[in-house]
């Protein structure tokens, strides 16, 4: 209770729609997952291997990042309420990257 | 550094075979689970006590914008001594919350059961059997002698480097990793993920959002009643 108080005082002329921020996170989502798609199918088709490839998923991943912020025009904190939004369901990301990495990889390089 | 050439038959017959069975099994297992399960019904009354506790809910975040005689009035519309909603509700005598003693709540229960253990089993088996004894592919970072159990199930070769996946190892690599993207193609809302109802069964969730509303009712009813109010404009 006195934490959720204090997190009120905090920002106390912010007032979101839970509604808008949860459509707003499945975008964010929809995105992440095509991003990472599109890095592993990359990485496997080039041929990377070891870091090489986890390089290009972050890289992959900066650069939507950096996307992010034009769409949102700079005002990252009027659409969600964290700041540290672009680093949105990394994990998820990652295990997509993984296994489309290998797959692709196994598919191009190995046979 | 590939010191083991594999047949490229595997690939289209092994390889392949088993991403695509994976995925269309989460495709038909999502529209499946459509088909079958019940659309919940919903009595009138859990909808009014869900929409009430959202109202208390956003009144206690955001009331700050409010002046206050109109806080107060909202407030006193809720936890009002005999009239308000929420000291109504919160005692209102208990309803029979046994899962036993619903007959069709025991049915989806066994449903949804079904519906996480028959593709476990019989499509694992079926890929197990199909597609036993092959070495599929290797994973393009190195790891540690560790993963060899995990990626080489089924075979049982100690001289084989740990970058090699095995075919029925690969399957739950793409069971496990299939998820977001079924995310992508079926919505967020979809059914087709084991892996899910696996950590649903393993972490003991009891599927039961309804479980007891009067401790939601009770809490919720207490935080407004110690909600100070504070003008924010």
């Amino acid at each position: 209770m006195s934490e959720s108080a204090s997190k009120s005082d905090k920002k106390s002329d912010e007032c979101y729609n839970a509604t808008a921020i949860t459509s707003n996170a499945e975008s964010l989502e929809f995105g992440r997952t095509c991003q990472s798609c599109a890095a592993g199918i990359a990485a496997g088709i080039l041929g990377l291997t070891g870091f090489n490839g986890f390089i290009l998923f972050f890289l992959s991943v900066g650069v939507q990042a950096l996307f992010w912020n034009i769409k949102a025009q700079g005002n990252w904190l009027n659409y969600f309420p964290e700041r540290n939004s672009f680093t949105w369901s990394i994990g998820n990301g990652l295990f997509t990257f993984v296994l489309l990495w290998v797959f692709f990889y196994g598919m191009v390089h190995v046979y | 550094m590939t010191d083991l050439l594999l047949d490229p038959a595997i690939r289209t017959w092994v390889f392949l075979p088993i991403v695509v069975i994976t995925f269309l099994i989460g495709v038909l297992r999502h529209y499946i689970s459509l088909l079958w399960m019940n659309k919940k019904k919903i009595d009138l009354e859990n909808i009014a006590d869900g929409q009430y506790l959202l109202r208390a809910r956003l009144l206690r975040e955001n009331g700050r914008f409010l002046p206050k005689s109109s806080f107060n009035s909202r407030r006193q519309y809720l936890v009002a001594e005999e009239t308000g909603y929420l000291s109504k509700a919160m005692n209102r005598p208990a309803k029979a919350a046994n899962p036993m003693a619903d007959p069709t709540q025991m049915t989806e229960m066994l449903k949804g059961n079904m519906m996480n253990m028959i593709p476990m089993i019989v499509v694992g088996g079926w890929i197990n059997w199909t597609f036993s004894g092959f070495v599929t592919t290797r994973v393009p970072f190195p790891l540690t002698l560790k993963f060899k159990a995990m990626l080489q199930r089924g075979v049982d070769l100690v001289s084989l480097d740990s970058a090699w996946v095995s075919s029925a190892s690969w399957y739950f690599l793409c069971m496990f990793g299939l998820r977001s993207i079924y995310t992508l193609v079926l919505g967020s809302e979809n059914a087709a993920d084991q892996s899910k109802g696996m950590e649903d069964q393993m972490t003991g969730v009891a599927t039961n959002p309804q479980a007891d509303p009067k401790a939601a009712f009770k809490a919720e009813w207490e935080a407004l009643q110690v909600q100070q109010h504070q003008f924010a404009l």
